[in-house]
Parts: structure tokens; C-alpha cells; sequence
């Protein structure tokens, strides 16, 4: 996959395919930065420590059945994971340049209701955490 | 065990790659189906009646008789 523009990317959550109310999406890589820095040291000196996984997502909201709210109200402030996927082109099948990115999740929280007038109305920030402790996994095929 | 069941899409957005009101069989994890009911994205197709065939034209046996034919073969003389 070259240089593109994001028109088809794919999030389902919990299996239900929520991507024609996704406004922006990132999924989000990061590692604890641990200073181990010692006397005798002029720079600091870091290792990488334990991984964290998030993906965020701004929607336009919906409370038809079945659409945004109704599909993560049930799954906020549950311990059980759900599996939240994205797919960076829905138009293509998964492999090594259009890879799949399954990550067990859970969700604290998420706005009922992001209102600005004369705007759509969004839910803005809702944000999947990484809920295992082997993280998120790619799927090429 | 899950068994596999009947689901009809019933929200706006396609669940599990089925779109919104086709009717597919799948055996769901029971937590991620409780999840999909709640939102109103499935409902559960119930299963059709189970049909028995039709019962046999035999008499059913008389206790009187079965006694008799048990007594008769209590004397039954040794050989």
C-alpha cells in the first residue's frame, strides 16, 4: 500500500461494524519510557519498559439500535473483554500492506452526548484499552 | 458447548459481517450475544416446533393380560 487517503478504513466493536459513523481513528503504540540514568551519567538514560495499547475514536452519534450508543453502553465499565478491529482498508482483503488489527478491549467510559449547535452531534474521544496481557495482534491473511 | 443458532440482524449496522436484516446461524461466544441482544443489533430466531411422526395404530399392552402370561410361565413344568 502506497501513500493514501482514508476512505474505507474498518472498526467493528464487538462484531458490529461501526465504520460509516467513524469521523477519525487512531490506534495508538506506546512503551513506558524507565530512566535508568547513574551517577557518572551526562545524558539520560532510558530503557523501554511495559507496552500500552489504546485505539481512539471519534464518531458521529447515533442512538438508533444497534448503532453507537446502543452498541458500547453495554459494553462500558465491563471487565469482560470484546474485540474491537481495524481493518486500514475494508475495500481490500487483510494481508501484510492492508494489515488487521484485533485488539481484546475494554472501555471506561465514553460522552452520551458531544454537542456543539449547528454541529453534528459527535462522541468524541472513546477510547478501547489494550485488556490482555499479550496485546494487540495483526493479522495478515 | 455453545450451540449454534439463529440470529436476524435487527440494528442499523452490519453485526459480524451480515448486513442489517439477514438471518444467519452462528454459535456466539454467550457474553458478546448477551452484548448484541442488549444493543438491539440481533434478535434470536426461535427454533421451529419440533415435529414428532405420527404415532403408530398399535394397541398398548394390558396389565391383566401380561400378568396371566407371566403366571402361566412360572408353572411351566421342567423338563
Amino acid at each position: 500500500m502506497a501513500k493514501t487517503i482514508a476512505r474505507n478504513v474498518k472498526l467493528k466493536v464487538n462484531g458490529v461494524d461501526l465504520s460509516d459513523h467513524v469521523h477519525k481513528i487512531s490506534a495508538n503504540f506506546k512503551w513506558d519510557r524507565v530512566d535508568v540514568s547513574s551517577m557518572g551519567a551526562i545524558y539520560k538514560q532510558y530503557l523501554l519498559g511495559l507496552s500500552d495499547a489504546s485505539i481512539t475514536v471519534d464518531f458521529f452519534n447515533d442512538y438508533s439500535s444497534g448503532s453507537i450508543h446502543a452498541t458500547l453502553q453495554p459494553l462500558a465499565g465491563s471487565n469482560t473483554p470484546f474485540e474491537v478491529e481495524v481493518t486500514p482498508d475494508s475495500t481490500l482483503s487483510a494481508s501484510a500492506t492492508n494489515p488487521r488489527l484485533v485488539m481484546w478491549s475494554v472501555l471506561d467510559g465514553y460522552d452520551f452526548a458531544d454537542a456543539t449547535v449547528g454541529q453534528a452531534l459527535m462522541m468524541n474521544g472513546v477510547t478501547f484499552y489494550n485488556a490482555i496481557t499479550t496485546g494487540p495482534v495483526f493479522y495478515t491473511t | 458447548m455453545f450451540q449454534p443458532r439463529r440470529y436476524q440482524v435487527t440494528g442499523t449496522q452490519p453485526v459480524l459481517d451480515h448486513k442489517p436484516g439477514e438471518v444467519f446461524e452462528d454459535d456466539l461466544d454467550p457474553v458478546q450475544e448477551e452484548r448484541l441482544l442488549a444493543s438491539g443489533a440481533l434478535r434470536i430466531i426461535p427454533a421451529p416446533p419440533v415435529k414428532f411422526p405420527p404415532a403408530l395404530d398399535v394397541e398398548p399392552p394390558n396389565p391383566e393380560q401380561q400378568q396371566q402370561d407371566d403366571g402361566a410361565a412360572a408353572h411351566t413344568p421342567e423338563e
